[in-house]
């Protein structure tokens, strides 16, 4: 199944730093990562996540660095201290955003 | 499309080089790890390579994506503002110089012309040094830091020892403190020992050159090193498992300028007793100290006075007001447009602050903070010494003092605040760190 990328953009990089927070990884393997966490609900494309990545990376929520695994280099990224802060005022947000609305739909989520 | 064409269309929207390099690598492996990834689910490699290129999303949306992303910025306030700044340099070393010969009712206004275009000449190379600074990706010099550092050193023990040049020249020296910066960075995540070395890095001028330097240079570069330093620890950039450890490598630091200054006060006659009692002004200090601040004192606040400014003008030289710009300024047009031309060239420093605290790169943050340091303490002594109130005689105000190597070093500095900000979106990754 894909999705409107508009609006997969807000959570995208929430989910990003969720999974960054667990380990350190490179571009293709959060895409993996991602749809199979999401059971292929989330096909997300290399062309949305680098520029999601990137801005992360600006905003100094993530590092990069290049390590080489079986002789390929690669560009990891991890989650920064800023990172953390923010992905937990965003999670926090995003379960009163979502509670709200199952309430609207008359749905119980569970969190 | 196959991979080389996209990539090719891709990177034709990414105008920074060094960034589309980066990009270049990145994708090239993401389309090579997604084609692996069909070949096991079996698929032929050709087609693999087509799907997996599908798979990426439109070349010209991606790339303009990553452009915007990884634009160099351009700070146009700060090149407004140096602009400025050098409209001011030429302006007062003019008043300074033709002015007070006018003054003397010399004929001699032709002779004192060289040093006119010396000046302008001095301005032109810093200009150049810093846009030459300014275009330069400075993120890039991390990887050759160590050795950037030595080859300063090098150049400095070759100007003090072997051509021996004045110990005024000694502030090339001062170009250590942006490096610094990128030492400390270079052993970032790493604790204990690695603090040896940055002490180590941190005294090593000190060592080389107190005997040949000027002391206020070696001070300068000190407090730029401390603050550098305290900062990373505060960033973490150097890391503590314990708290403690923050605050006993802070005081640890202080020593190396405790000893300097015990060796500078109590020494045995040695020829750096020489240089600090020339540089504080303590072997001529009734007549230099006073002399200034008595100029200071009875300059007026609104308007010059040419009298004035004749008479001390015979007794101390016209060299003089070149460097203590302030004064002359304050004598010619009045205490208050002296002040205001030091406001101007002191509003690079709130600038920069603000370009380098928006910083997320840290190697940016400390080179910049090392640069902010120095011109700080230099403009609080430069205008201090022009008072009359601290007991320096060998320091200029930064830009406007008439000087070669001070001033094309002030113009690096700003090139190198202006690299940070224009490369801050284009962050070299390190190779694996521990």
């Amino acid at each position: 199944m894909s999705i409107d990328k508009s609006l997969l953009s807000g959570s995208m990089a929430l989910m990003i730093m969720k999974l960054l927070s667990e380990k350190d990884m490179y571009g293709y393997e959060m895409i993996d990562e991602l749809r199979r966490r999401s059971e292929n609900v989330f096909e997300l494309k290399a062309g949305t996540l680098y520029p999601i990545l990137h801005s992360l990376e600006n905003k100094g929520f993530v590092k990069c660095y290049e390590k080489e695994v079986v002789g390929k280099v690669r560009k990891y990224y991890g989650i920064t201290k800023a990172g953390k802060k923010e992905l937990e005022t965003k999670t926090d947000d995003w379960h009163v955003y979502s509670t709200a609305v199952g309430k609207v739909l008359g749905i119980a989520i569970i969190a | 499309m196959d991979k080389e064409e996209y990539l090719k269309i891709l990177l034709k929207q990414i105008q920074n080089k060094t960034a589309r390099k980066m990009v270049e690598k990145e994708i090239s492996a993401h389309i090579d790890d997604q084609a692996e990834a069909y070949v096991i689910g079996g698929l032929d490699e050709s087609e693999a390579v087509l799907c997996a290129v599908k798979d990426m999303g439109d070349p010209k949306t991606v790339g303009k994506d990553l452009n915007q992303l990884h634009k160099p910025e351009t700070p146009w306030t700060m090149l407004f503002l140096m602009v400025i700044v050098t409209f001011v340099s030429i302006f007062t070393q003019y008043m300074l110089i033709f002015g007070f010969n006018g003054c003397l009712g010399l004929d001699s206004v032709k002779s004192v012309e060289p040093l006119y275009i010396k000046w302008i000449c001095i301005l032109i190379f810093g200009i150049m040094f810093m846009f030459a600074a300014f275009f330069t990706n400075y993120s890039k010099l991390e990887k050759h830091i160590k050795l950037l550092g030595v080859i300063v050193l090098a150049l400095n023990v070759f100007f003090s020892y072997v051509i021996r040049l004045s110990i005024d020249q000694s502030v090339i020296l001062l170009l250590y403190a942006p490096v610094y910066g990128g030492i400390v960075y270079s052993y970032r995540g790493s604790e204990k020992a690695a603090l040896c070395k940055i002490y180590i890095w941190m005294i090593v001028p000190f060592l080389l050159f107190s005997p040949v330097a000027n002391p206020i240079y070696l001070i300068f570069l000190f407090v730029s090193e401390a603050v550098v330093l305290s900062y990373a620890i505060s960033i973490n950039v150097i890391e503590f498992a314990d708290s403690k450890m923050k605050i006993i490598s802070r005081v640890i630091m202080v020593i190396p300028i405790l000893i300097y200054f015990a060796y500078l006060f109590f020494p045995m006659g040695s020829a750096m007793m020489e240089n600090a009692r020339n540089t504080f002004g303590l072997n001529n200090i009734d007549c230099q100290m006073y002399a200034i601040k008595d100029m200071w004192s009875s300059a007026e606040v609104f308007r010059g006075n040419n009298n004035l400014y004749l008479d001390r003008l015979l007794n101390l030289g016209a060299n003089s007001f070149m460097d203590y710009a302030l004064v002359g300024l304050a004598m010619r047009f009045g205490k208050l447009t002296a002040l205001l031309l030091f406001v101007i060239i002191a509003l690079t420093v709130p600038l920069s602050a603000n370009m380098i605290i928006k910083q997320k790169n840290a190697l940016g943050s400390l080179v910049g903070i090392g640069i902010i340091s120095v011109i700080s303490v230099m403009l609080i002594s430069g205008l201090l010494m022009n008072m009359g109130i601290i007991p320096i005689s060998t320091l200029g105000i930064p830009y406007i003092s008439y000087g070669g190597l001070a001033v094309i070093i002030n113009y690096i500095y700003a090139g190198i605040i202006m690299s940070v900000y224009r490369y801050q979106k284009i962050i070299v990754p390190d190779k694996e760190i521990a």
